[in-house]
């Protein structure tokens, strides 16, 4: 089988690398057919950074709304649209998909492979994904976005109480919950299958563990929604009565259905954070993490207990108190893991040699703002005090620091540590540091007055208030707060655009870090490493050995934390394929192929945004042409894919 | 704590300030809000408060000793040239463990206090008072309809409670879930139609306790407001009585006075047209019960839910157009004439209780406040 | 701070053995070594998939009180003999999933293709007789609105017969590749994870047949 090398595409300003490309394409072909795990990744931070920042306007929107009492700026039900599709961006396009995307780029390194199990199935995701994003952001020119909130209670979602809106956000869910399984399933194979010889779980980073279990949670948690989706599409257009009480169904099936899901996935969009500060705080306090065994075990812990604790989120709805008081207990339990990381983390930072840039005050500032978060999640745990603060503003003060103040700082901190290896040049630490500070202010002015208004009694939700019923000083200092934010956001933006401009002369490991993506060049090259790379502890480019797991140092050890002779070829053994520089199309002696780049997976995504297009057209003709339009799509694509994977 | 530092760092500063401001702001929070849970007027609330509280407090001293930790840390192991190296210890069994109990243990405490608490709340209603009142509250899109079940009677949006009874109140819904939540007395409940909730209230004070929807249910959610009026019992009582009573439907007679001749006029238009497929007005033909109860529409403080005070101009107003005043309502906007307007609006705000000095049947200038 | 001198020659990579004493073998496992890749994906979907199933008949558990407490009974209208002829359809065709395999494994194209036409067939005969069923139910008056037990039952089922349909192509599919000389005694990965599908869905039948006919 012929195997090409898929050219290696340099970001703009960038000095080509070396390798030669057999034949030149055109540069939106290439990203069109791209399998390659690192530009994949790329795609997903570009299209959910790019989503971040219409979640954010969306958000800036509702927040001028909500500035003064009584506001006309949005009528109610154009505020309902935009606090739903804020969430829903937030949740499914923007932060799922950049943890995606580092996950994406940095694994298959991580654990020493050259790509990802399936890459093509990888491509899929991507483009299933953009396209699932692009048919629910029609909604708004297509009459109306979805206005249920992103949970959607029935029986608001039925179709006497909601309109089309609803349609666009059910499939366009189960559309992004196909991406999501299928980008999982590719987690959870490579990081079993194709991890370097040598690498143990135990000699693991912890941001794959926290990968592993994240995609194993999505490939859990999402049939749940999905079939709880699909059975909203029966109720609305196939006279089935699931969540009906009027037709004897149940609304709280719904609520059940939901939660099962949705409690995982907010660990799902935290789990990652969680692995990229577990790599950060050791590589900029340049000694190990403490406690690696606990930080990973609690992962698979906190994996676990979250699919135990999903009625907390309906506590208010009169379970009892016996089923209250037994999601209090799981609810409080999970608490434990998570509270411990975060005393390991701080013992990381302990007793080293911080080096305060960017990416470390974006994690040390992680760890604050987390805490805040699961603070007042300890607090909502307690089922009589979430009678007086579920669904006030509390709940959104509570979200938004483990959310952003969790989940997006430590991308933040991800990005700013990975830039040089993904981009070949570092985002500059200057208006870095003006990036954080103004997102760390700016970010507590914006929410933690909100933890106020919920003990004032402000529902969430509202389109407006009323003065003088206690909102009218933190509701303008929130706004304000939240415009700074914006801008905040925007000097990253800045920076990023800036340094793009700048020579790509990173080094393979400016940082000095430990992990193997930090053993190749900066970018990598298409194949990653041009030797199999081995592995004999947990910190290999540290080459501290287990043996001194329980304190003492290192003898090799500088005083930086990195051996000065760490470097040893071992690989050449394992090739039994012959020349260690045609690696390029075999991978670790598993029997894996890098395949060439190809548009099918592509083709096969836009079927699948056809076929549901074709739903939401009412007139039978246009229904057929979209329908055949699919199925066409579907037949090309399948059949292209299979004849590559058997060729 | 900063030992070894050479002078105060910017973080540090900014860390203190923003801690201080925090206790200072939770000390001087607007507790004049009708809504504010941590100003509980009720023994429900104060329950949930007494919990709070403590949490509360554990969880700002956690803050303060991670975030101190964190501040601390970056400071005094920060790289300096010449500084001492990174001390390479891999964790400690002893910390870790230690971190892991104490942690347990302060949530195993606060679970303890957790399900006392649950069982203080459940205990009025295992066993209710003799002489509690039983009220069922039903949502619906976008108002809330009071059965008083002791009563037989139905009213909308004013709940009138008498202080220091317990009040069961039997929660559900008729279109899609809300909740009931009158922050001051009591915690929320959802109201999910084909369900029934129960939860109770007791006011400590005559005094009128905000109440809000607190469930998303749709265009209007934000307009789904009512209010736990309490009075002493002896008053609460009478307007039972009164409420029990179907008014007397004004009728025009030859010589009738100006007002009489409207109020007949729109109590006419009232049973014949639109009004009374949705509307109940009991002792009349209009027995609908899409939209509220208006039997004695005219003493309430509020029209649509508390979205407008309640008097004669607002009331026109919503006659006009009720898709301008409360967009998406489900009343429709009938297009009615002027004339019909002033008619209807004689009929529905005509005094029915005049002991009570609130709602559209006051003259504008004896108009009670909101 | 400057960072150490990047190593000259790229080709050079990772770690060292630095003390004797824990010297690893030069080619040291890094675990699941026996299980293939492909088949890892296929069992890690399915195992994602149970999931989806496991939702819907919660579902019907969940409503399983009110469906049995009204009138018809669901057991009097369901065809319990006709739907065990079909579950036998079902576990047969599973047999003949396994024969095709051993065939493949033994370097029997023929009869491996055969065995794969069988199952496909048998497959076909399942999906028809599902289709015989539902418009028995339907005359009945159980449709998708037809209350509790007809959404519930319909859904399921529905959705497992769209299982068994990409289960059929997909086992014509690989009969065809079959024809091309594709699978034989040293590469037959592509029939076994097939045939790790059909499985499953015929174990999911074999779950929801216990669940809703037999008890």
């Amino acid at each position: 089988m012929a195997v090409e090398i898929a050219p290696q595409v340099a970001p703009v300003g960038a000095q080509v690398s070396n390798e030669t490309a057999p034949y030149k394409e055109s540069f939106l072909w290439e990203w069109a057919t791209t399998v390659d795990h690192k530009k994949i990744g790329i795609l997903y931070l570009l299209t959910g950074g790019l989503f971040f920042l219409i979640g954010g306007l969306e958000a800036l929107l509702v927040r001028t709304q909500l500035m003064v009492p009584r506001s006309d700026f949005m009528s109610a039900d154009l505020y309902n649209q935009m606090f739903t599709m804020h969430a829903t961006t937030m949740i499914f396009l923007a932060v799922m998909p950049i943890n995606v995307g580092l996950g994406n780029y940095i694994v298959p390194l991580m654990v020493g492979a050259l790509d990802m199990a399936y890459p093509r199935l990888n491509a899929f995701s991507y483009w299933l994904y953009l396209f699932g994003g692009i048919f629910l952001n029609l909604s708004f020119v297509m009459g109306g976005a979805p206005n249920v909130g992103w949970f959607g209670y029935a029986p608001l979602t039925e179709n006497q109480y909601s309109g089309s809106g609803t349609d666009f956000w059910v499939i366009g869910l189960q559309i992004l919950g196909v991406a999501s399984i299928a980008g999982a399933l590719n987690f959870v194979v490579t990081i079993l299958k194709m991890r370097a010889p040598g690498m143990t779980f135990n000699r693991m980073p912890l941001f794959c563990w926290a990968t592993l279990v994240t995609a194993i949670l999505v490939l859990f948690a999402f049939p749940a929604i999905t079939i709880a989706l699909f059975l909203v599409m029966f109720d609305r257009h196939f006279g089935t009565n699931f969540y009906n009480a009027a037709g004897g169904g149940d609304p709280l099936l719904w609520q059940h259905l939901f939660w099962f899901f949705g409690h995982p996935e907010v660990y799902i969009l935290i789990l990652p954070a969680f692995g990229i500060i577990s790599e950060v705080l050791p590589v900029f306090s340049r000694k190990p993490i403490f406690g690696y065994s606990f930080i990973a075990y609690s992962s698979v812990a906190i994996g676990f207990l979250g699919f135990t604790v999903w009625a907390h989120h309906m506590f208010a709805t009169g379970m009892g108190d016996i089923a209250n008081t037994a999601f209090a207990t799981g609810s409080f339990l999970i608490g434990v893991p998570t509270g411990v990381k975060i005393f390991n983390w701080i013992g990381t930072i302990w007793g080293g040699s911080v080096r305060f840039n960017t990416s470390m005050k974006f994690a040390t500032g992680f760890i604050g703002t987390f805490t805040v978060g699961g603070l007042s999640g300890i607090m909502l745990a307690s089922p009589p005090v979430d009678f007086q603060e579920t669904a006030t503003y509390f709940v959104v003060a509570h979200l938004h620091y483990v959310l952003f103040g969790g989940a997006i700082m430590g991308l933040f901190a991800g990005l700013y540590y990975w830039w040089p290896k993904m981009f070949g040049r570092a985002l500059d630490e200057r208006i870095g540091n003006w990036h954080f500070w103004a997102q760390l202010l700016a970010f507590n002015i914006t929410f933690f007055p909100m933890h106020w208004l919920g003990m004032e009694g402000m529902p969430r939700r509202i389109y407006t208030y009323f003065p003088n019923e206690g909102f009218d000083l933190w509701n303008p200092v929130a706004t304000i707060g939240s415009y700074f934010l914006g801008a905040a956001v925007l000097i990253f933006v800045a920076n990023a655009v800036i340094t793009a401009f700048r020579p790509a002369d990173a080094t393979d490991n400016p940082w000095e870090a430990s992990s193997l993506e930090w053993a190749t060049t900066s970018p990598p090259p298409a194949h990653n490493f041009d030797v199999e790379p081995v592995v004999y502890s947990r910190y290999p480019l540290w080459d501290i050995s287990e043996e001194d797991e329980h304190g003492g140092s290192h003898s090799s050890v500088s005083s930086h934390g990195v051996s000065a002779t760490a470097i040893a070829t071992v690989a050449k053994a394992h090739d039994e394929h012959g020349d260690a520089h045609e690696s390029g199309g075999h991978g670790g002696g598993h029997g894996i192929h890098l395949p060439a780049p190809t548009i099918y997976p592509m083709i096969l995504a836009l079927g699948v945004l056809i076929l549901f297009l074709a739903v939401l057209f009412t007139p039978p003709t246009l229904k057929i042409v979209f329908v055949v339009t699919a199925v066409i799509y579907f037949v090309v694509s399948i059949t292209g894919w299979v004849k590559e994977v058997t060729d | 704590m900063l030992m070894g530092a050479t002078h105060f760092a910017t973080p540090a500063r900014r860390w203190a300030a923003l801690i201080s401001l925090t206790l200072l702001g939770l000390v001087g929070c607007d507790s004049r809000s009708p809504q504010s849970w941590v100003n509980p007027q009720g023994p429900y609330a104060s329950t949930i408060y007494d919990l709070f509280l403590p949490i509360l407090i554990t969880a700002v001293v956690v803050f303060v000793i991670v975030q101190g930790l964190i501040v601390y840390s970056v400071f005094k192991f920060r790289e300096r040239p010449g500084g001492p190296p990174a001390q390479q210890f891999h964790g400690n069994l002893t910390i870790e463990l230690t971190s892991t109990i104490i942690t347990a243990l302060v949530f195993i405490v606060v679970l303890a206090m957790t399900v006392n608490t649950q069982q203080v709340l459940s205990a009025p209603l295992e066993t209710p008072p003799a002489d509690a009142i039983h009220v069922k509250a039903i949502g619906h899109q976008w108002w809330w309809e009071f059965e008083y079940q002791d009563s037989g009677f139905v009213t909308a949006s004013d709940m009138v409670i008498p202080t220091g009874t317990t009040v069961i109140v039997e929660v559900t819904a008729a279109d899609v879930i809300h909740a009931f939540w009158v922050p001051m007395l009591t915690g929320q409940v959802a109201g999910i139609p084909g369900r029934t909730n129960h939860i109770w209230l007791k006011s400590e004070k005559d005094g009128t306790y905000a109440g809000v929807c607190n469930q998303f249910c749709g265009i209007q959610h934000a307009m789904m407001r009512y209010a736990a009026i309490s009075v002493p019992r002896p008053e609460f009582d009478a307007w039972v009585e009164r409420q029990r009573m179907a008014p007397v439907t004004p009728v025009s007679s030859a010589n009738a006075d100006q007002s009489l001749v409207l109020q007949a006029k729109g109590a006419q238009l009232f049973a014949a047209g639109a009004c009374k497929t949705c509307h109940m007005i009991r002792g009349t033909e209009a027995i609908g019960k899409v939209g509220p109860d208006l039997t004695h529409f005219s003493s309430r403080t509020s029209i649509a839910s508390k979205t407008l005070p309640s008097t004669v101009e607002n009331v026109k107003a919503w006659l006009r157009n009720p898709q301008a005043v409360k967009p998406g309502t489900i009343m429709p906007n009938l297009n009615l004439k002027e004339e019909d307007i002033d008619a209807l609006t004689a009929y529905l705000c005509r005094p029915v209780d005049p002991s009570i000095n609130s709602g559209c049947q006051v003259a504008p200038t004896n108009a009670a406040k909101k | 701070m400057v960072p150490p001198d990047p190593p000259k020659d790229r080709t050079m990579t990772v770690s060292t053995i630095e003390h004797a004493s824990h010297a690893v073998p030069a080619n040291p496992p890094s675990g699941m070594e026996s299980l293939d890749i492909r088949k890892l994906g296929m069992w890690v979907f399915l195992g994602s998939d149970c999931v989806f199933f496991a939702s819907l008949i919660t579902t019907y558990f969940v409503n399983r009180p009110l469906i049995f407490s009204g009138e018809p009974n669901p057991h009097h209208t369901l065809g319990i003999n006709f739907t065990a002829i079909l579950a036998f359809i079902l576990l047969l065709s599973s047999l003949t999933m396994v024969l095709s395999l051993a065939a493949f494994q033994r370097d029997n194209i023929q009869s491996g293709r055969n065995w794969l036409l069988a199952t496909a067939a048998l497959g076909t005969c399942f999906l028809a007789g599902q289709a015989i069923e539902f418009s028995n139910l339907a005359h009945e008056g159980v449709t998708l609105s037809s209350g509790l037990f007809g959404q519930c039952f319909l859904i399921m089922t529905g959705f497992h017969g769209t299982h068994v349909f990409i289960g059929v192509i997909w086992l014509l599919a690989c009969w065809l590749f079959a024809g091309t000389g594709r699978f034989n005694a040293k590469n037959f990965i592509g029939v076994e994870i097939s045939g790790l599908y059909w499985h499953f869905v015929d174990l999911v039948w074999v779950a929801i047949f216990t669940l809703i006919y037999l008890i």
